[in-house]
């Protein structure tokens, strides 16, 4: 009995690899897939319409809880687009340690990357290496803003504090490690045959498909388009930093890995620059007690782990609350391109692309 | 709904935001906030902290609005009060209602009758929640047992009705805070000419005076002294609108001519704004005009201006251009029920965006390919995003999970839809 019909599978939401709570529909021809539609909105929890009706200063909490991985990036383009919102001007130090910490944080998020897609995959072994490392920028995050994932680490016009007494021993001896966790990671992984047989050729988005779609990131510079906000449109301290932007050609699962594995150690550059060139100074701007608004509007882009996580904020005269709080968030839109890069594959191909989106559905749904 | 006590915790930070929101209750002084001595019982004025002073009887349904906005308006959250569901009768606050013994005992004197399922016991009332039931529920309890009731009443069912609970009312908005060059330029102008105004009452009110003393020969009062505005101390400077001066954005004002109803800069951001007609022409030049080439849409969202007159709605594209790293908004004002065009077909990306502007705002856009929204399940009611929707949300919906505990029902419309589940129709013949 052979039957030439087209199957539809549900995958997820509650499936493992699936990142959270992404629901795929898949229309199956053999096991290939002939279309997918990918159903969010799982985890909405309607954090713009809450922000709405916060104070400027209590909608940072909820940006730690919209990409849990990567709260500081959240918080940073929050605090950004409020500063920007009121024309603040934020002291020099301030900035540099935003950037040390944000940077951090794209480890952070990478090293989480790179556990759940080699997980996903069947490399079990390089989760719990990249979780060793992970945990040090915790500890790095409880000792700067005393919570280790849901850090609201600044405040706006700069920071709460500066850096607690024995701060830049953490970081330097960090930084003393982390080449040496880097080469592990690749040992395990870069010429593996398997992994290579994974992920090369697999999820492939050329670089015209990606600017289309709106895809931003190392998505996109993996597909050679060398795009960078902090290099485009610096903000923090980014335009001080010497720091080169990797890309590759070949647009597939395996070019994304390469370039990610290169953006962390341009990362720890970085921060290494940081440390080394902290400048003097206060970390607060002088401001009232009060931030009271203008009628302003702001769109925000910054680069965050995943790609351009861009704030778009309204402001109302005399108003203590945002008018209009709007999150471009970037697996919002990377997760869009998702049918185009795996239509025509196989069933197992797409855990292997939806680990290499990085998606995470907190802030897709928000 | 009453609050019988209103009081300040500590942590202050004087900012007169509550003295603001309701004068009559919140008064600042140097050093922190205080009650103010003629709303309450004891009649003096301070923090109430330690005394935890009631409010005066006759007030306090009346100041309830503005003391709730107080508190809520509080950037430190150290104004606490005590609300009541009722209005207080006299100087006892309402006890919490406590759910009598459930009517489970009295059956031991009737063993006739079948052991009645015990009877659900009433729910805790919330505090905000009308009592009528509270006051229903003692009776079964209180008969002495041995009276055989007919026909025992069974417990009401409490019916909490949570579209009309207080949480829900929603003030909208009377300021349309829409940034425009125009209207900054007649705020300036019409503050400038108040200011002005001011000053000339000012003088002339001295001639006056001046004139009167001299007639009733006293001293001549001080001439008055132009108030010079302060220098701020704050490193915040606010970015006023300004005349566009970027390329981009006069060309898009040569190539479009009329159909550009604003162009102006602030701060960083170079706005656009077109008529709502001409967004699909705008889109598609700012991505192929060899000056302009935006490639990439980042963002597209819309705000809901209830308070606008002749529209209701902006929508706002950010564009991106990479090649140059320049960023430019366009921007359209819409009426409630006007379908703008969709901007899918020259920038695929806006597919989500557009459909999770009509799920939140419920805009809906002309020729865009799959208009169903994203985020909410497809039969919620009503569209998050706009001002007149609680933050709470409209309440729970009604759905009985009892009817279908196997979940036949859903298996069988599952099925009857065809595009859930695994597909379970036989082949067809080709």
């Amino acid at each position: 009995m052979f039957k030439n019909e087209e199957m539809e599978i549900n995958m997820g939401p509650q499936h493992p690899s699936t990142h959270g709570v992404l629901r795929l529909k898949l229309k199956l021809d053999g096991e290939v897939i002939t279309s997918c539609r990918p159903c969010i909105g799982y985890l909405h929890r309607g954090v713009e319409k809450i922000c709405e009706n916060k104070t400027f200063f209590q909608g940072q909490v909820w940006t730690d809880r919209m990409d849990y991985c990567s709260a500081v990036a959240n918080n940073l383009g929050w605090a950004e687009a409020i500063e920007k919102l009121f024309g603040i001007t934020v002291p020099r130090k301030a900035l540099y340690i935003r950037t040390m910490l944000n940077e951090f944080n794209r480890l952070a998020s990478h090293l989480i990357w790179l556990a759940t897609h080699g997980l996903d995959i069947g490399a079990m072994t390089v989760f719990l290496y990249t979780f060793r490392e992970r945990e040090r920028i915790l500890d790095i995050n409880e000792a700067f803003c005393g919570s280790r994932l849901t850090t609201t680490a600044f405040r706006i016009g700069g920071l709460r504090e500066d850096m607690p007494p024995g701060f830049e021993k953490l970081v330097r001896d960090f930084l003393a490690i982390f080449p040496d966790a880097m080469n592990e990671y690749e040992t395990m992984l870069t010429e593996n045959r398997i992994w290579k047989k994974r992920t090369i050729g697999v999820g492939i988005l050329k670089a015209e498909d990606a600017v289309a779609m709106g895809v931003t990131g190392p998505v996109l510079r993996a597909a050679g388009v060398e795009y960078d906000i902090r290099k485009a449109h610096p903000y923090a301290a980014y335009s001080e930093m010497d720091f080169s932007i990797p890309t590759r050609m070949e647009a597939d699962t395996y070019a994304r890995y390469l370039v990610r594995l290169e953006e962390m150690r341009q990362s720890a550059r970085i921060i290494q620059q940081c440390i080394d060139g902290m400048p003097e100074g206060p970390v607060m701007a002088k401001l009232p007690k009060v931030l009271r608004a203008e009628v302003n509007e702001v769109y925000h882009p910054t680069e965050a782990p995943k790609g351009e996580l861009g704030y778009y904020l309204v402001g109302e005269k005399g108003s203590l609350n945002p008018y209009r709080f709007h999150v471009r968030a970037p697996g919002f839109v990377n997760l869009q391109a998702l049918p185009k890069m795996i239509e025509g594959s196989m069933v197992a191909d797409v855990i292997a692309t939806i680990g290499t989106l990085d998606v995470v559905l907190g802030e897709i749904d928000r | 709904m009453a609050i019988i006590k209103v009081w300040i915790e500590e942590g202050c930070i004087v900012c007169n935001a509550c003295e603001a929101e309701c004068a009559d209750v919140f008064k600042v002084t140097d050093d922190t906030c205080v009650i103010n001595a003629g709303v309450r019982e004891d009649g003096k004025a301070t923090e109430n902290r330690a005394e935890k002073a009631a409010l005066k009887v006759d007030l306090r349904t009346s100041l309830e609005a503005g003391i709730v906005a107080a508190a809520n308006g509080c950037p430190v959250n150290v104004i606490k009060y005590d609300q009541v569901a009722a209005p207080a009768m006299g100087e006892t606050p309402i006890p919490a209602a406590e759910p009598p013994a459930p009517a489970a005992e009295a059956p031991k004197a009737e063993p006739v009758a079948p052991a009645p399922a015990p009877a659900p016991a009433p729910a805790p009332v919330p505090a905000a929640a009308p009592a009528p039931v509270a006051e229903k529920a003692p009776e079964p309890a209180g008969e002495p047992a041995g009276e055989p009731a007919g026909e025992p009443e069974a417990p009401k069912p409490y019916v909490y009705d949570l579209k009309a609970a207080p949480n829900r009312q929603v003030t909208l908005p009377k300021t349309v805070p829409l940034p425009s060059l125009k209207t900054y330029l007649e705020e300036q102008a019409a503050a400038a000419a108040a200011e002005e105004a001011k000053w000339q009452k000012t003088l002339a009110d001295y001639e006056t005076n001046k004139a009167k003393a001299e007639a009733e020969g006293k001293e001549a009062p001080k001439a008055p002294v132009r108030p010079v505005a302060k220098p701020d101390a704050n490193d915040m400077k606010y970015p006023a609108p300004q005349p566009a001066t970027d390329p981009d954005l006069l060309r898009l004002k040569e190539l479009l001519g009329d159909k550009v109803e604003e162009i102006f800069q602030q701060g960083s951001e170079l706005t656009c704004q077109v008529a709502k007609d001409a967004i699909r022409e705008a889109l598609e030049l700012v991505k192929t005009d060899p000056a302009l080439r935006y490639e990439m849409l980042s963002d597209e969202t819309a705000t809901h201006y209830p308070a606008a007159q002749g529209w209701a709605f902006s929508v706002v594209y950010h564009l991106t251009s990479l090649r140059r790293a320049k960023r430019l908004r366009l921007r359209i004002l819409i009426p409630e029920g006007f379908e703008p065009m969709s901007a899918v077909p020259v920038y695929p990306t806006a597919n989500w965006l557009e459909r999770e502007v009509y799920d939140m705002l419920g805009i809906r856009f002309q020729e865009h390919p799959d208009m169903t929204r994203i985020l909410c399940p497809e039969d919620w009611e009503g569209h998050p995003l706009r001002k007149e929707y609680p933050v709470p949300g409209l309440g729970m919906r009604d759905i009985d999970f009892r009817e279908d505990r196997s979940g036949v029902l859903a298996r069988i419309a599952m099925e009857k839809a065809g595009h859930l589940g695994i597909n379970l129709h036989p082949p067809k013949a080709e």
